[in-house]
């Protein structure tokens, strides 16, 4: 029997079915997460505004990063969401604050989807070259996330509009240029495009050290240019692409989760507790397979949905696939990560041990976009629309 | 010889779904035991004068030669089709264990006996005081010339009654380690000195046996893998074995049993419902889901090496899950036996006990974690 397995090794990347590009982009990433998170800088940037590094992002954008989905035309690299989650996974499993999901996928798709192609190709342009980072501001209250319930106003103004009305739970965007917002004209829903100049943040801080903006539009001047999108192309890029969003911060989950068991192994390799390695305890091997088992389940279904994503992105399936990957994901990294405390005993307990800082961005990670009783729950409604 | 690897998989499993519908009789579909080889080989003999015996078999040995991928799909539309389950041993285990390891000897004069339904196998593995610690069987092999004379107590011997061959792993060996004295060795059911007794088991099914063996003769020329080195033949056929035990298919049988009591009860829009059904969902398609990764690692040309055990745990442990929410599901009519009438003519209790069984045999889920956390994840051994 051969021993060549793809979870043979502790760090269990799913690296089976991969392309070269694919290959080549997950070293790159790993090699840079690593090097660049060497010492420690992580906690310097907690809970400091904008919560990471800009020089670091404008640095993913020299290695092409932020390009990696958009098109040529605006010297993106054209390339799908297994590239851009190959990097999510290796920049996850090392807590990069950089915010690339947010960033890249959240509002950067948003943007490629605008029937705007003159805003649409400035901004992301100034994206892939690392010189200005949109966010998108859609959300308005805890517990909805319906894209059409949205009470911020577009109110016409002579030739031009007045935006008012404010968004919550704007992640990755503490050194924002602008905000793709979402907002209703009457009943159409219209997404514009608002500088950071023009609004007003304050910022919440997130468990994981990452500031979430309140963003308030206090009668903000937003001329015609500024519109992206209007009526049922506004909705469907937004619920397209928080979908598509879903399933990369599946990819960040796995990439975490894959390397918090990595980490717990090695220390049950290492620990000695009655004169024995703690990992040669039946009780506690077990109870690492089990953590292994949801691990392998996390990236078998991660995997399925971004080889679906592409197609058919709004329809019912996608939507139900997506459900069931970020559900799974996000039990899976919460209970690696809960039972990594465990496991690690005492020490997993001090602020001084780095795992306290995956616990805190697995929970993060895990309410973002919907926790797995959301999306069970969505998933279960969503049974008889067809 | 039809090369089924030329037809894409899609192709493929139209051809096995057309194939099988046409080919199996009518009642011989949706048995819920295993049946004897009485009633079951005439379904065999169609499929072996079709040459779909043995769809993982090279084709110069008769076989199909199907890919891991197109014999996955094989297995799916057989499940589909409401075809019996066949007296399998000698198709999945001893086959491709003498393919790979037998001798010219051995593979002339028993695979073509096997694919014509002419030679029944049964598998003497487990014993009273060896089941998950399987290397501590005491059966003994004392090697008299030419000859292998057998003596011991073989248990949980699935269909031995319509066995015409055993093979078993024997100790000939008492002085070396306790994995090195073990052979594995072919020999005939019809001999003077062996009795079969069925046990009853909690289902109501008498599919398992015990085998007594006394003064038993075996032929040294069907010893495979040599005296005293059996051992590594029988973990490579554990590990045909829990590959399809891994199989999604048990529980998504399961679920759709759930969802028919569920509905018939009126419960099934019900939000508590509801909450355990999607979970019991998404852990069935995340298991099929793991199963296609293996697979196609398996295509790839990756080899297995642990899937095995973590597909055999997955699938076991959540086909269990679902068969628990069955009963919950059918309330009163859970404790009943049989079909039952009011919850949609679901028999809801053979599953549940039934799952009890495939956690245990074939390597129990205690022992799969064993071998995960070792081989798998590193883990220090004491």
């Amino acid at each position: 029997m051969s021993t060549q397995s793809f979870h043979a090794s502790n760090d269990g990347s799913s690296r089976e079915e991969q392309t070269e590009t694919v290959t080549m982009l997950r070293e790159s990433a790993e090699d840079f997460a690593r090097a660049k998170t060497a010492g420690r800088p992580l906690r310097a940037f907690r809970h400091v505004m904008p919560g990471y590094d800009p020089q670091l992002l404008a640095e993913m954008g020299e290695l092409g990063w932020l390009g990696i989905l958009a098109p040529a035309t605006s010297g993106g690299m054209g390339l799908g969401f297994r590239e851009m989650a190959a990097v999510l996974e290796e920049t996850s499993a090392y807590l990069i604050a950089e915010p690339l999901t947010a960033t890249v996928v959240l509002a950067g798709r948003v943007l490629e989807r605008s029937a705007n192609t003159e805003l649409r190709s400035e901004l992301l342009s100034s994206l892939v070259a690392g010189l200005g980072f949109p966010a998108l501001a859609w959300q308005e209250r805890l517990g909805n996330r319906d894209v059409l319930d949205v009470t911020t106003t577009l109110r016409p103004a002579g030739r031009a509009y007045r935006l008012e009305g404010q968004k919550q739970f704007v992640v990755g965007a503490g050194a924002a240029s602008g905000f793709v917002v979402s907002c209703k004209q009457g009943e159409e829903l219209i997404l514009v495009w608002v500088p950071a100049s023009q609004v007003k943040v304050a910022s919440h801080w997130r468990c994981d050290g990452v500031p979430v903006l309140q963003v308030t539009f206090d009668d903000v001047p937003v001329s015609k240019a500024q519109i992206l999108q209007a009526g049922v192309g506004a909705a469907e890029a937004l619920r397209c692409t928080i979908i598509e969003a879903t399933v990369m911060v599946c990819a960040e989950l796995v990439g975490l989760s894959r390397r918090v068991l990595a980490m717990t192994l090695e220390y049950m390799g290492i620990r000695e507790q009655y004169g024995e390695h703690i990992g040669s305890f039946q009780a506690l091997r077990h109870r690492a397979v089990d953590l292994f088992v949801q691990r392998e389940l996390a990236i078998s279904v991660t995997a399925e949905a971004i080889a679906a994503l592409g197609h058919e992105v709004s329809s019912t399936a996608m939507q139900r696939l997506a459900s069931r990957a970020k559900a799974r994901c996000s039990d899976a990294a919460l209970r690696i990560t809960r039972e990594a405390i465990q496991l690690h005993g005492a020490i997993g307990y001090t602020d001084e041990h780095d795992l306290g800082l995956f616990v805190k961005r697995a929970l993060a990670l895990s309410a973002w976009l919907g926790n797995a009783a959301e999306h069970r729950a969505q998933y279960a409604g969503l049974r008889d629309v067809n | 010889m039809q090369n089924w690897n030329g037809l894409t998989d899609d192709e493929f499993r139209v051809q096995a779904a057309h194939s099988f519908a046409a080919w199996c009789p009518s009642e011989l579909k949706g048995f819920t035991h295993r049946q004897r080889w009485q009633v079951v080989k005439p379904w065999f003999l169609i499929l072996s004068g079709r040459g779909w015996i043995a769809p993982g078999w090279p084709s110069e040995y008769g076989g199909m030669g199907l890919s891991p991928a197109k014999h996955m799909i094989y297995i799916e539309e057989y499940e589909k089709c409401g075809a019996p389950r066949l007296l399998d041993q000698a198709l999945t285990n001893l086959g491709p264990i003498l393919i790979a390891r037998g001798t010219d000897g051995q593979r002339n004069e028993y695979l073509p006996r096997i694919l014509r339904g002419e030679s029944v196998w049964c598998q003497g593995y487990s014993e009273p005081n060896a089941g998950s610690d399987l290397a501590g069987l005491r059966t003994e092999g004392r090697v008299e010339g030419e000859t292998i004379i057998i003596n011991g107590h073989k248990i949980w011997t699935s269909m031995a009654f319509d066995a015409t061959h055993m093979f078993a792993l024997v100790r000939t060996d008492k002085a070396a380690k306790k994995q090195a004295g073990i052979t594995f060795v072919m020999f005939e059911m019809d001999q003077p000195g062996i009795e079969v007794r069925a046990i009853r088991d909690i289902a109501g099914s008498e599919e398992f046996c015990e085998v007594f063996l006394s003064d038993v003769h075996a032929n040294m020329r069907d010893v495979v893998g040599g005296l005293n080195g059996g051992w590594n033949i029988a973990k490579t056929l554990l590990g045909f074995e829990r590959v399809w035990a891994g199989s999604p298919r048990q529980s998504l049988v399961a679920l759709g049993m759930l969802e028919r009591v569920a509905r018939q009860m009126g419960i099934f829009d019900d939000a508590v419902f509801q909450d355990k059904f999607v979970q019991l969902t998404f852990d069935v398609s995340d298991l099929a889901a793991t199963y296609g990764r293996s697979v196609r690692m398996l295509e790839a040309g990756g080899g297995f090496g642990y899937e095995a055990s973590l597909l055999k745990i997955i699938a076991t442990e959540t086909c269990q899950r679902v068969t628990e929410l069955l009963l919950e599901t059918a309330q009163e009519a859970s404790a009943m036996e049989g079909r039952q009438v009011l919850v949609g003519d679901v028999d809801v209790l053979a599953p549940f006990l039934e799952s009890r069984a495939p956690t245990i045999y074939g390597g129990s889920s205690q022992i799969q974690r064993n071998i995960l956390a070792k081989h798998a994840l590193g883990l220090p051994d004491r």
